[in-house]
């Protein structure tokens, strides 16, 4: 579970994007709803240990992401909206890299870069891939090992149609083995069927479901009306 | 009954431990002893007595404490894994707290140690003979850094408080003067309370996890500087030169001359750090994605820090033409100045632009300090630890996407360096 506790952020002072955000995300398919702009890739960087609350602790499982740092982010993957990779290192390279730290064998990383077709374009460097490329390159590394929380900001977006099918296909094996995603995304229909809860943000305040009715037209409604912040 | 029950166990426990260590001493001692005499034979007894004689007799207190740190470093790291093994299983069901299985393992170590603690002890014999007999405290002072290198190997729950304050006990004790000495059992007694109880070592991919997140960063670093990043040995080197120039051109006394050397190495280095850390904040930029992985603030700050601080060595070449003082004026400089330059180099950014002006100026009062007292070298070094945590808390608070967030995409592609 990511627990959000009396969270304040904002990127400039006086400006905040959040003030006492207090959020639960468990195990299941999260889907993080809102208008462009609400928080919504802010809160899964907050959540993913890439930005520090002003104010305010998250913890993942019971550790506290900026206290028990290593701990904190071992089981967590995560897949950035803009794929930013160091030009200065091969996709290969950063690969074996998160392999190192995940505590898992080179040849994981071999195999995710192979799942996802990377394995031809693996000793280049950012600077030589196009954007979907550099999508799946690190989705390559988020999908070393087997995290127990999957941060995805927008993961289908830039991938053709058979690669879409594999990135769910491992989202739902993920979930069925008790993980949490956390999922952002404009495109409500490839997730709306998986989806457990949601949360709303509408100018940094969350709108939490955590049970979303079975019968799709109603679950539909509510994500919808959810997504355009109503 | 409770308390004797107690004593009863820990007597029992350190009983153990003195077999273990015993035993593991024993084992060393044929082997340490033959490559002993092999090199004393092979080297010739003259250069033995002379490098004996250089450590105990002439070198400066830090620089022995240095030489004297590094192979008891050595024979506890090798010493710990034949102790620590095993102590995670049934040994801590027994009534003992963990603050007690570690001191018990600190004393086996500190057994398993002795062929080096011996061979220490005969070359402080040989090195100081013709002047006085070895005192008894530099002989106590050994001891206390060989118990202190065996509590830095020790695994504990703060590894780090442990690696740092034990290592710099060990300096202390073994310096051979009776301040530090005196200031190293305080620091003994530091790393028993900063350590914590026992940890069990880590196995698997624990060193590899260790290492390579020093490589693939520096890798990154030495991509990113290419050749002209470099140029900070330039005005290193120029700094080297007008020391030697004031030193050939002005009679000084042994005090200031002394003083100069260090001011002169301490400086040397101060400039290389500026210039690089000040190149390499121009050219690499903060890698929010990064941030998501298994890797703390601090792994970040201590891999700068070594990939800053190690190239400086290769100051020590040119230093050691000026004379020994330079290069302990550098090398006492270099830990603290690395990871000050460490931290300046992953600051929020509105002190990026001054990082060069910054580090000049502290290295430059850090050179002055240090050339008008001679303690202040060890100030440096304790003050390393502190600097590291300072630079990782601040560095947790850089809001690295926060230039993305502001400007979105109205500058092309944010999310990716290509640009640079």
């Amino acid at each position: 579970m990511i627990r959000f506790e009396n969270v304040f952020f904002g990127y400039e002072k006086n400006v905040p994007v959040f003030q006492e955000l207090s959020l639960d995300l468990d195990a299941g398919l999260t889907l993080l709803l809102g208008p462009n702009g609400s928080g919504k890739t802010t809160l899964l960087k907050m959540a993913a240990g890439v930005e520090k609350p002003d104010r305010g602790t998250v913890r993942v499982d019971g550790k506290d992401l900026w206290k028990n740092e290593v701990v904190a982010r071992r089981e967590i993957a995560y897949l950035p909206e803009h794929p930013d990779l160091t030009p200065y290192a091969s996709i290969r390279e950063i690969v074996r890299f998160v392999c190192r730290l995940r505590g898992e064998p080179v040849a994981r990383g071999e195999e995710a870069l192979a799942t996802l077709d990377m394995d031809r374009v693996a000793g280049r460097s950012v600077r030589e891939l196009s954007q979907g490329q550099r999508r799946r390159a690190v989705l390559a590394a988020a999908m070393i090992g087997r995290p127990k929380h999957l941060l995805l900001d927008e993961p289908l977006e830039a991938m053709d149609r058979r690669m879409r099918d594999d990135i769910m296909i491992w989202i739902e094996s993920r979930i069925k083995d008790g993980a949490a995603a956390v999922i952002v995304s404009h495109d409500l229909d490839p997730f709306s069927v998986l989806a457990t809860s949601a949360v709303g943000l509408k100018e940094g305040r969350p709108e939490p479901h955590p049970e979303l009715p079975a019968e799709a037209a109603e679950r539909h409604k509510i994500l919808e009306r959810l997504a355009r912040g109503l | 009954m409770m308390r004797n029950t107690t004593l009863r166990t820990t007597a029992a426990l350190l009983r153990f431990h003195a077999r273990v260590g015993s035993r593991v001493a024993i084992r060393a001692l044929a082997p340490v002893l033959a490559a002993a005499f092999g090199l004393f034979y092979l080297l010739r007894p003259e250069l033995y007595i002379m490098l004996a004689h250089r450590l105990f007799a002439e070198a400066e207190p830090v620089a022995r404490g240095l030489f004297v740190t590094a192979p008891l470093l050595a024979a506890a790291a090798a010493a710990r894994k034949s102790v620590c093994f095993g102590l995670s299983g049934w040994l801590r069901s027994l009534p003992v707290g963990g603050r007690a299985h570690r001191r018990a393992a600190v004393f086996a170590v500190t057994l398993a140690e002795t062929p080096i603690t011996f061979l220490l002890f005969a070359s402080l014999f040989v090195g100081t003979r013709e002047l006085r007999p070895p005192y008894l405290l530099e002989m106590g002072g050994l001891l206390l850094a060989s118990a202190a290198a065996a509590a830095a190997v020790v695994p504990a729950k703060k590894d780090f408080w442990r690696v740092i304050t034990g290592a710099a006990a060990v300096v202390l004790a073994g310096s051979g003067n009776p301040v530090y000495l005196g200031i190293s059992i305080p620091v003994l007694l530091a790393v028993d309370y900063l350590g914590g109880p026992f940890e069990k070592i880590r196995t698997g991919t624990g060193r590899r996890k260790w290492i390579f997140p020093i490589r693939f960063p520096a890798l990154i670093g030495v991509r990113a500087l290419g050749l002209s990043g470099w140029s900070g040995y330039f005005p290193a080197g120029a700094v080297i030169g007008m020391t030697a120039l004031f030193l050939n051109n002005n009679v000084l006394s042994d005090y200031l001359r002394e003083a100069a050397m260090r001011t002169g190495g301490a400086l040397s280095a101060a400039v290389f750090l500026a210039f690089t850390a000040g190149f390499l904040v121009a050219v690499r930029a903060p890698w929010p994605w990064s941030r998501s992985w298994p890797r703390s603030a601090r792994h970040r700050i201590l891999s700068d820090a070594l990939f800053l601080g190690l190239p400086a060595l290769l100051l020590v070449v040119p230093l050691r033409w000026i004379g020994w003082p330079a290069v302990w004026g550098a090398a006492s400089y270099l830990p603290a100045g690395a990871a000050r330059a460490a931290g300046a180099v992953n600051a929020p950014r509105e002190s990026r632009s001054k990082i060069l002006g910054t580090l000049l100026l502290e290295g430059g009062l850090a050179a002055v300090v240090y050339g008008l007292w001679t303690e202040a070298g060890i100030a440096f070094l304790f003050l390393t630890p502190l600097l590291v945590e300072t630079a990782a808390r601040r560095e947790q608070t850089l809001k690295v996407t926060a230039w993305d967030e502001m400007h979105h995409d109205a500058v092309g592609d944010p999310g990716s360096w290509s640009s640079i």
